[in-house]
């Protein structure tokens, strides 16, 4: 008789499935590329990733919304691809229990996401195609500041997600550390 | 008041107004993209430069009359969809290090001025401009059309 498991418990058996292993039998193989066809679809899946997969369609759609030159009626120029795809990895890399961030073009073609859940709380990122490091800017009540970090496309720098869960936090004590 | 200030605040442009942008004066920032507001308020990329020109476009005119400010939306950029507006003031945007000046034609249009250039880090200087980015949207106010 088959007994009802949970969504999460089934994404982490794909998950595992679909990574390299010790198993070399052609049945082993063939069960390895199944997981991970599998575990494409579900990251696409809005249902079973969730926001990540709302932003990374965002960022998907700015590629075309924003690929000419002149977007915004004045000289901007088209949003960098190499940048979208850095910011894409970006999300990926957050821990699934982030805040997840609202998208925007920088005129000069780099890609911002930006935390904003009040006008005394702000972070923004930029992205650009041609550098692994982040530009980010925040305002924390009257702390404000800017830094660069290195991002390697698998590991948030600390400091960033510090900074993203520092914005994000309701406790009115919450503060940044300075980078 | 330094001399050339005291000049440009005598000196009457095409446009009828002063040369010199006063901190009270309202400015506005037309925006043609969803991308650089939400439905609260204005987005640090909407005041961001271009690398090169080290600009941003404002127009010299509040909300006092919402259809004249889309008319010279309108005419300031043919051919776009204009559809909000960021507005703040000179003081703000010299509370956050730069400073704005005047740039006719066309009428009663100006530029933000003073964002960090020239640096050879390039990520740091765009670190350095999106702190300012931030201070005004934080100061702006958003009007949708």
């Amino acid at each position: 008789m088959f007994e009802p498991i949970s969504i999460l418990s089934f994404t982490v058996a794909l998950h595992g499935l679909s990574r390299p292993g010790s198993a070399v039998s052609v049945e082993a193989s063939r069960v390895r590329a199944r997981a991970e066809s599998m575990m494409e679809r579900v990251e696409r899946s809005d249902a079973l990733f969730g926001g990540k997969a709302s932003v990374i369609s965002a960022l998907l759609n700015l590629s075309q919304s924003h690929a000419e030159m002149g977007w915004d009626g004045d000289d901007a120029a088209p949003v960098d691809g190499g940048a979208i795809a850095l910011a894409a990895a970006f999300i990926r890399a957050l821990p699934d229990d982030c805040n997840m961030p609202e998208v925007g073009v920088d005129p000069d073609g780099a890609v911002a996401l930006d935390w904003m859940p009040s006008r005394r709380r702000m972070l923004s990122i930029s992205f650009a195609g041609d550098s692994d490091r982040l530009a980010y800017a925040w305002i924390d009540g009257t702390d404000r500041g800017n830094a660069v970090a290195k991002f390697d496309r698998d590991l948030v720098p600390g400091r960033v997600l510090d900074a993203i869960r520092s914005i994000t936090t309701t406790s009115e004590r919450a503060s940044i550390r300075a980078a | 008041m330094p001399s050339d200030q005291l000049q440009r605040r005598l000196n009457v442009l095409p446009s009828g107004l002063p040369e010199y942008v006063a901190d009270a004066e309202p400015l506005s920032r037309f925006l043609t993209s969803d991308s650089h507001f939400n439905s609260v308020m204005a987005k640090p990329s909407a005041f961001m430069p271009r690398n090169d020109s080290a600009e941003t476009s404002v127009f010299r005119q509040g909300p006092d009359s919402l259809p004249a400010l889309w008319e010279t939306a309108d005419g300031a950029l043919v051919g776009r969809n204009v559809r909000a507006v960021a507005i703040l003031t000179g003081a703000d945007v010299r509370q956050a290090r730069l400073n704005v000046k005047a740039d006719e034609p066309p009428l009663k249009h100006a530029n933000i001025v003073g964002w960090p250039s020239g640096q050879e880090d390039v990520e740091l200087m765009r670190a350095q401009r999106k702190e300012r980015a931030l201070l005004m949207a934080q100061a702006a106010r958003l009007i949708k059309r």
